[in-house]
């Protein structure tokens, strides 16, 4: 055993030493001593067992279940805060500013109206700008954040789809999802020239299931959506790729209920719900050789 | 209408597209996700999978059972007020730890501010009749806590994120915006005095 070896190893180094806190030749001292030399065991066991009992569970809580209390709590209203007078004392010529803020820009929505609710489909233009925008910038526009890139592959990469795909063509998609409350919820989906709903988000494998909205990954500006998709019974004809951004998720039922409806009432908009944003555009699929 | 066919090609030949999977299954951060959306269930879910160490955290920091399950409560409260903002980052547990020690501050000092007597466990809730072996482990707890509410809060924070929560490092200096150097001297310091008050040496 050489000099490091003979230096006393201490409760504190023991701590490192399970911490993975010494070089690997003082690992192996250590080692060492715990199996040959009784004192260093001892001192190991004594701290063995001091945090085994930290970590171990509690019995005075392991029986304890919070949901009931917070379903309960979470049921509750908001408690009502006091009015602003209550809680601050501030010059009056203070108030009346921060007064005439809000009622300007309450003005100047009046004088400029905004859509209350996402637009439906049919106001979209055909080929919606965040749909299919061809740059890498993203829309000045805040409430234009939102929006799916489709991209089909070719032997030079992955280039972003034009107006015409092949019936076989691999496609992948990245999201934009900005604003001040970026969506949670994404559906990708393809109807074919012979009304048949192909979906690319979410996955749709088992005829049997009834998937919901693929969740949104981030707050990021861009994501790149994992997967390439290929289906191999597109119709060859005119087709609308759609994109459903949403806050609360949707099901395939549910989309394709909607798709049959706009179908049969001739409608060109999708109707789910007033939290949804829809986007969509035309191609055409070819039967490529 | 058609689903999708077999030969959907992956980018990434590991990950499986996800077509029916389990609330259970699903990464804390995809439970955020669709609670944010709507579905109570997906956060039932998720106090139900930590629950246990929140507690268990709270009552290591707070030392009394019923404060603990208020603290626990309100951090999950906290959590489900924040759904709005959570940016998924796969660091979910070290987000709820950061909401739960600032939940123990903030109950810590309320009750400098109106100390009442403690009231035991047995108040509230059903503990099963425990035999000998049972009762030898609670007292040895009862010692290791009286030992633990020693420590400064600073290494006592250390110590329960690492020993109770199963933190790591890197995660314990996230939680309490520390360098991870200074994670490891409060760790190693508070298991020390840890000891020595367990053994009835004054450190």
């Amino acid at each position: 055993m050489n000099k490091a070896a003979s230096i006393p190893i201490t409760h504190a180094e023991l701590t490192r030493h399970l911490e993975g806190e010494v070089t690997v030749s003082r690992a192996q001292q250590i080692d060492h001593a715990l199996h040959t030399d009784p004192v260093t065991a001892g001192r190991m066991a004594e701290l063995r067992s001091l945090l085994d009992t930290l970590s171990g569970p509690d019995d005075r809580v392991t029986h304890v279940n919070l949901l009931p209390e917070l379903h309960r709590r979470l049921a509750q209203p908001a408690p009502a805060r006091p009015p602003l007078a209550q809680r601050f004392h501030w010059p009056r010529w203070l108030t009346l500013s921060a007064l005439a803020l809000p009622a300007a820009a309450a003005a100047a929505l009046l004088a400029f109206p905004r859509q209350a609710t996402p637009p439906a489909a049919s106001d979209l233009p055909a080929l919606d700008p965040a749909f299919r925008a061809k740059g890498a910038a993203l829309p000045a526009d805040p409430a234009a954040l939102a929006g799916v890139q489709a991209y089909v592959e070719d032997a030079t990469g992955a280039r972003p789809l034009a107006d015409t795909m092949c019936a076989q063509d691999g496609l992948m998609f990245s999201v934009a999802n900005g604003g001040a409350q970026p969506f949670g919820y994404l559906m990708v989906f393809l109807v074919d020239a012979a009304h048949q709903v192909n979906w690319y988000y979410p996955a749709y494998t088992d005829p049997a299931s009834n998937p919901s909205s693929f969740p949104l990954p981030s707050r990021r500006p861009r994501a790149e959506l994992p997967d390439r998709v290929t289906h191999d019974r597109l119709a060859p004809g005119p087709a609308t790729l759609w994109g459903v951004f949403s806050h609360s998720p949707r099901t395939v039922a549910q989309v394709e209920a909607a798709v049959a409806q706009a179908r049969s009432s001739g409608m060109a908009a999708l109707d789910l719900g007033e939290d949804a944003l829809i986007q969509r555009a035309p191609v055409t699929v070819r039967a490529c050789p | 209408m058609s689903p999708l066919p077999s030969n959907v090609v992956p980018l990434d030949p590991h990950r499986k597209a996800p077509v029916t999977t389990a609330l259970e299954d699903r990464a804390d951060d995809d439970l955020m996700l669709l609670a944010r959306g709507g579905m109570g269930a997906a956060f039932d879910v998720l106090v139900q999978r930590h629950q246990g160490v929140v507690l268990s955290v709270a009552l290591r920091q707070v030392n009394d059972p019923v404060l603990a399950k208020d603290v626990a409560q309100n951090t999950f409260l906290e959590i489900h007020r924040y759904l709005p903002r959570y940016q998924p980052q796969g660091k979910f547990p070290a987000f709820m730890h950061r909401v739960l020690h600032m939940q123990c501050r903030l109950a810590g000092r309320r009750r400098q501010h109106a100390r009442s007597a403690p009231e035991t466990i047995h108040d509230h809730m059903e503990v099963p009749p425990a035999p000998e072996e049972v009762l030898l482990r609670r007292e040895r707890r009862r010692v290791v806590d009286a030992a633990l509410q020693g420590l400064s809060d600073k290494l006592r924070s250390v110590v329960v994120l690492r020993f109770v929560a199963d933190l790591s490092h890197q995660e314990i200096s996230d939680v309490l915006d520390i360098p991870v150097g200074t994670v490891k001297s409060r760790l190693f310091a508070g298991v020390e005095e840890l000891r020595k008050r367990m053994n009835g040496v004054e450190p």
